[in-house]
């Protein structure tokens, strides 16, 4: 699980990371809709996806060394 | 009144659309990678599970049958009264054996319980994120097509604009292209009396039909065709179908193409024509400077959410 998780959680760093650099360029109500539309869900729900899959992933690695 | 475009690089916005493409692939994929291995470790959970249960059985027989053999051992003790001599068994290795297979049976418990603990704490975090991937997954196959396809119209935009050299005070452009001599032609039912111009394909701005009426408000009144569907049908039309149709491209020139590439109908390009172009094209009214929705109100919600500022529609006008 550990792959999955760090892939996502580059992927959405590296997007986030655009968003960030793009967001100062661009201020305009054209991105102020893109923002409402589309970045507002996912900054709602990727992180908190990568949250659960984090816990899980700790759980995993846990019960790894733990179960014989 | 257009609002006005303000942005300072164009190339910002094709790094962040190239990161939503990034995204898009990668995120589906790790999904899915997880949930692969997620499954993995259930399975081999239950492997273990499975194991230790036969190993607790396995051992469990095992003191029976050595507890049989210590019996045996120690009924065989025997008294000679005729010598007044009595015999005593050593039964040590029966014993040794019985309180070996006991510690068996007391460690394959323990790994008994062990892997149930773990395998209920595994099923518990892997509900909660489970639950949060459905969450997700209906939102990503729909937010980041069509948040590619808005960056990539406003880039398309912004790269005409910068050509045309007017970027400096730029706004979002209006009006219709001229009208399209494949268009089907059918007669609209005027809403109200007057006289009414033939039917014709134009490109018509979103900003100028009146979606007051329309029903269509969400995700929630696509019934016959998916919203994903209708997406990638908007790509086929942005991308081939309408720089095709502005060279003079008709129905045969697109099944041609379906042939070539070996699409089908349902699948191809020549159905994205008849859909915006021919007997199925989006049709309006136009009363003045507003035009009203006949027909394509799906068509034209979805357009408005993928920020698409123009689309061919059938029009028929009344004359004053």
């Amino acid at each position: 699980m550990n792959v999955p998780y760090t892939q996502l959680q580059q992927s959405w760093q590296h997007l986030s990371q655009q968003w960030q650099t793009t967001t100062p360029l661009w201020d305009d109500q054209v991105r102020w809709a893109f923002e409402a539309e589309f970045w507002q869900p996912l900054r709602s729900q990727v992180p908190m996806t990568l949250m659960k899959m984090e816990q899980l992933v700790r759980v995993i690695t846990q019960a790894k060394q733990q179960v014989k | 009144m257009d609002s006005p475009i303000k942005v300072r690089s164009v190339q910002a916005l094709r790094d962040l659309k190239g990161a939503v493409e990034r995204f898009d692939q990668e995120s589906i994929a790790a999904l899915r990678a997880a949930e692969q291995e997620l499954q993995a470790t259930e399975r081999w959970l239950q492997e273990r599970l499975s194991y230790w249960r036969s190993q607790v059985l396995q051992w469990e027989e095992a003191v029976r049958v050595a507890g049989a053999a210590l019996r045996i051992c120690q009924a065989s003790a025997s008294y000679d009264p005729r010598t007044g001599a009595s015999y005593v068994p050593n039964c040590s290795a029966q014993q040794a054996t019985l309180a070996q297979a006991q510690a068996k049976v007391l460690e394959a418990q323990r790994q008994l319980s062990n892997v149930q603990t773990w395998q209920d704490m595994v099923r518990q975090a892997a509900t909660a994120y489970r639950d949060q991937v459905i969450q997700v997954t209906r939102m990503l196959p729909t937010v980041l097509p069509s948040a590619r396809i808005f960056l990539g119209n406003k880039v398309t935009e912004l790269e005409t604009y910068a050509a045309a050299g007017t970027l400096s005070d730029a706004r979002i452009s209006s009006g219709t292209a001229a009208p399209h001599p494949t268009a089907g032609v059918q007669s609209p039912t005027p809403a109200s009396s007057g006289t009414w111009s033939t039917p014709e394909i134009q490109m018509v701005t979103l900003d100028q039909i009146d979606v007051s009426t329309s029903s269509v408000t969400g995700p929630q009144h696509f019934h016959k065709v998916s919203p994903q569907d209708m997406i990638e049908g908007f790509q086929k039309l942005q991308q081939v179908v309408m720089p095709a149709v502005a060279q003079g491209a008709d129905g045969d020139y697109f099944a041609h193409l379906d042939t070539a590439q070996g699409l089908a109908y349902v699948h191809g390009y020549q159905r994205i024509f008849d859909v915006f172009y021919g007997d199925e094209a989006i049709r309006l009214e136009k009363l003045g400077g507003t035009y009203h929705i006949i027909n394509g109100q799906h068509r034209l919600f979805l357009a408005r959410q993928l920020g698409i500022k123009a689309i061919p529609a059938l029009v028929t006008t009344r004359q004053a």
